[in-house]
């Protein structure tokens, strides 16, 4: 027999439990994130040390053995393999992901200094998604034939957009023509607007199929009967019970999503002209920067299994009967 | 219009105040867009007396769902209502609009649905499920509405309110679960319990409970409308039993003369329909004679299928090893029928894929002919696997959806018996034939079938290999008592013509008792007794066979005596 206490203890326990065991995956992952991207760099073809003179002198030749020679101890290129892996990964608890090459700045000077207008459009795009996702599917999904297909048509169309051509669409129409946003360069919330549209619109269309379809088989279960032989309003036995199903599996999709914004805001920077860990992606790997596009695949992969493990706690929370099976 | 409505409200006055629900001609249609206006609940009249109990029986399809439904104004944006006369509690039910049926609903109807499971939110406690019906009808603030689901919960029985609240649907038992519902509906004392076949998905014992709960709820002053597809369970409770075919209400009265004096044929087919231990060697569904009795072969020495000292245990997180199946030990001869009987949990179905060599034992050993079986290995089973099959009770998850019928049975006929895909095709429409399933309906796939239809299918599909034993795992538990009778017919004949074995497995003793030459008991891991049926049921030895037997409905304890 489970007393009360021994009950809230138990699920407590469980939770914390698991809970911890995704933090200490999540740092194994990471590890091994930090130990491919270091094996690449030492495989890469050419040798290190002449790749920095070439890119630092603007020229491109072979280096003799003297002009080699103090680089490699600078860098300790010369140090045996595994002395340099666990030199990379003293560094990286302290928060060093090395020197670029062609900007003789810390990367993680560089990297932090873009943060932030990635991070903020990252977020802004994602919120959007969920919100015109949550829209539709509560406004079309489970309410007869025409709205349902109207909606779904919807999401289809916003899922296929590509945004390099999404972006360039709403650029014309809402900053060129109409002028309600500014085209570039503003890095306030106003120039946040289109950005984050374009990014989040066709992560918003694969949300809304998924809550779509779990709206609709939620809807039909015979829970949502009892919901209604309570005397709870439509909407309420919608809101209530309807949608906590239905945003289960967009919950989990959210982590892939992440994954997509990052890569998406790649081209949103571009097409928008704005400053941000894209653009700097793209400039460290047509240049070579080999530490800096590192440092920024090192970044995106934290970024990454942060959002998962955010996405974790987040489908706990809505669906307890995880921590209670 | 007005004048009319008027009079018809001030009537109840002159009936008394004991009515609690007062219908008559009753038509309930919906609208659907392609075949236009279709009639599903024709002119039902009835009525309910405060205190008393009113069971609706009928077969799935029947209206009475329907039925149910219009009572709490829950048919839909597409069904049209009417009615001579419609009151509850003296008020006319007719042209509510949405805000007095919301009223109405959980304040004065409280509405029970089948299986807790699906019935209660599966993301929120219990206790949340309670609450929110008090919070609706603005009970009162937080302690007092708690206050309240503790006081209700402990009216059904729970034994710990305050840890049930706190529980998932999932982590409660059967009939927690469904007590957990019940509590849900009637928490704000409603006049009238709607419970739409509130046991169904219940073992005989817990079916007992809550069966008797209703009763109790009952003897407090409320009434209850049981809607049932089973005459023997309504028994237990109802004071008049509706019967309702295809819309219908083909018979209406005391429940003692429905059930021991049946006017309309349909009423007693469904009595008919009702395995037991009178039913034995007899056809239940109507049509060809008698079923021949048949004379399992003593002369063979060998048992067909032998279990000896299975021990089967399972890792589980909360209590380490738990063991579920103890020392079990039966055989089954050629052409004969062991009914596996007992409560979800007992263990019957881990011995029976024990049997089936899905899982393995810790312990003791499976002959199947005689051979080693539960010990050969993967390899030397394979070649003899045709030798034995399977039915689930639930078919449709052991099919692949977009597959029809044909080829679901198609893909279980041996390569060596039928080398061409063509052969293997006419071999299974044969043995769709020959289970009864229409021949139109041989490519429709499961989804667009009946349950009856679908099991048939199943049973088509364990017959594929020519197997000499089938385990059936609960085939009728998901049943219309009606399909449920011609399924059984139908095993019954194919065991006459193919002489096959059945380890038959149910929680429904009614039915094992039926079908079954010997029966053996399971409780906890064990079979507590073991024997000739009618040994078992007539002089049951162990306290747990009388318990079983005691938690019958009484229209199948009378047979009995």
């Amino acid at each position: 027999m489970t007393t009360v206490a021994e009950h809230s203890l138990r699920a407590r326990g469980t939770r914390t439990r698991r809970i911890l065991g995704r933090a200490v995956s999540a740092v194994i992952v990471l590890w091994a994130c930090a130990t491919l991207i270091f094996f690449v760099q030492i495989l890469m073809p050419g040798d290190r040390a002449t790749l920095l003179l070439n890119q630092v002198s603007g020229e491109v030749r072979t280096r003799t053995a003297a002009e080699l020679a103090p680089i490699n101890r600078q860098y300790g290129f010369d140090q045996p393999i595994l002395v340099q892996y666990l030199r990379y990964l003293g560094q990286l608890l302290h928060g060093d992901l090395g020197t670029s090459y062609q900007l003789a700045r810390p990367t993680t000077e560089i990297i932090l200094g873009q943060l932030w207008p990635t991070v903020s459009l990252m977020l802004a795009a994602l919120l959007i998604a969920w919100v015109l996702a949550l829209a539709v599917t509560l406004a079309t999904a489970g309410r007869g034939r025409f709205r349902s297909a109207t909606g779904s048509g919807i999401e289809t169309i916003a899922a296929a957009l590509p945004q390099y051509w999404l972006g360039i669409l709403l650029l014309l129409v809402f900053s060129l023509a109409l002028k309600w946003f500014p085209a570039e360069g503003d890095l306030g919330p106003r120039g946040l607007v289109l950005p984050a549209l374009t990014l989040a619109i066709p992560i918003a269309g694969f949300l809304a199929q998924l809550m779509r379809d779990e709206f609709t088989r939620a809807l039909s279960q015979p829970f949502v009967v009892t919901a209604r032989t309570r005397g709870l309003r439509e909407r309420q036995v919608r809101a209530g019970h309807v949608l906590r199903h239905s945003v289960l599996p967009a919950v989990s999709l959210s982590g892939w999503a992440v994954g997509a914004l990052l890569s998406g805001a790649v081209i949103v920077e571009t097409v928008y002209a704005r400053p941000g860990i894209g653009q700097v992606l793209v400039q460290a790997a047509i240049t070579r920067d080999i530490p800096l596009v590192s440092g920024i695949v090192l970044v995106i992969a934290a970024t990454y299994i942060i959002a998962n493990l955010l996405v974790d706690l987040a489908y706990v929370r809505i669906d307890p009967r995880i921590t209670t099976s | 219009m007005s004048t009319s409505t008027e009079a018809e409200t001030e009537r109840p006055a002159h009936d008394g105040q004991s009515a609690v629900l007062r219908v008559e001609d009753l038509c309930v249609g919906f609208d659907l867009p392609r075949e236009g206006h279709r009639e599903v609940v024709h002119g039902a009249s009835f009525s309910l007396e405060r205190g008393r109990c009113l069971a609706i029986v009928g077969e799935s399809g029947s209206g009475k769902s329907v039925l149910a439904r219009t009572l709490v104004g829950l048919t839909g944006a597409h069904a049209t209502v009417a009615a001579r006369r419609f009151e509850l509690l003296g008020k006319d039910l007719r042209g509510l609009d949405e805000a007095e049926w919301r009223r109405i609903r959980g304040e004065e109807v409280g509405f029970v649905l089948q299986d807790a499971l699906v019935s209660l939110d599966p993301l929120r406690t219990a206790g949340r499920e309670i609450d929110e019906v008090l919070r609706t009808h603005r009970y009162g603030r937080g302690p007092v509405r708690r206050a309240r689901a503790l006081d209700v919960l402990a009216r059904v029985g729970v034994p710990d309110p305050e840890l049930l609240v706190r529980q998932l649907p999932h982590q409660l038992s059967g009939g927690l679960r469904q007590r957990a519902l019940i509590a849900s509906a009637i928490a704000l004392d409603p006049a009238l319990i709607i419970a739409d076949e509130p046991t169904t998905a219940l073992d005989v014992t817990v079916q007992a409970t809550i069966l008797d709960l209703l009763g109790e709820l009952q003897s407090a002053g409320s009434s209850v409308l049981l809607v049932s597809h089973d005459l023997a369970v309504v028994d237990r409770i109802a004071d008049e039993v509706a019967v309702v075919k295809g819309g219908h209400i083909v018979e209406f009265g005391a429940t003692e003369k429905i059930l021991r004096a049946p006017e309309h044929d349909y009423t007693r087919r469904l009595l008919d329909a009702i395995p037991s231990a009178n039913s034995r060697g007899r056809r239940l569904s109507p049509g060809a004679a008698s079923v021949a009795v048949r004379t399992p072969s003593a002369t063979e020495t060998v048992p067909l299928l032998e279990a000896r000292d299975l021990v089967k245990s399972f890792h589980d997180p909360e209590v380490g090893r738990r063991t579920v199946v103890r020392d079990v030990s039966f055989t089954i001869a050629r052409g004969e029928t062991l009914g596996l009987v007992g409560e979800s949990g007992s263990g019957k179905t881990t011995s029976a894929r024990i049997a089936l060599a899905l899982e393995r034992p810790d312990s003791g050993e499976v002959l199947l002919e005689g051979e080693p079986w539960s010990a050969a290995t993967a390899r030397e089973r394979r070649a003899r696997r045709s030798a034995i099959s399977v039915v689930y009770q639930d078919p449709l998850s052991s099919f692949d959806p977009r597959w029809d019928g044909l080829r679901i049975v198609a893909d279980a006929v041996p390569m060596r018996v039928f080398r061409t895909r063509a052969g293997r095709r006419r071999r299974a429409s044969e043995l769709l034939d020959r289970v009864g399933l229409p021949a139109d309906t041989h490519t429709n796939p499961p989804l667009r079938l009946s349950g009856g239809q679908r099991q048939r299918i199943a049973i088509a599909r364990a017959l594929a290999s020519d197997p000499k034993t089938i385990v059936l795992d609960e085939p009728v538990s998901a049943l219309d008592v009606s399909i449920q009778a011609q399924v059984l017919d139908l095993l019954a004949d194919l065991q006459q013509d193919f002489g096959v074995s059945y380890l038959f497995i149910s929680h429904d003793l009614g039915v094992v008792h039926h079908v079954s030459d010997r029966v053996a008991v399971m409780q906890g891991g064990h079979i507590v007794e073991q024997g000739e049926a009618d040994e078992i049921f007539l002089r049951p030895e162990h306290p747990y066979t009388r318990q079983l037997i005691g938690a019958l409905p009484r229209l199948e304890q009378e047979v009995l005596r």
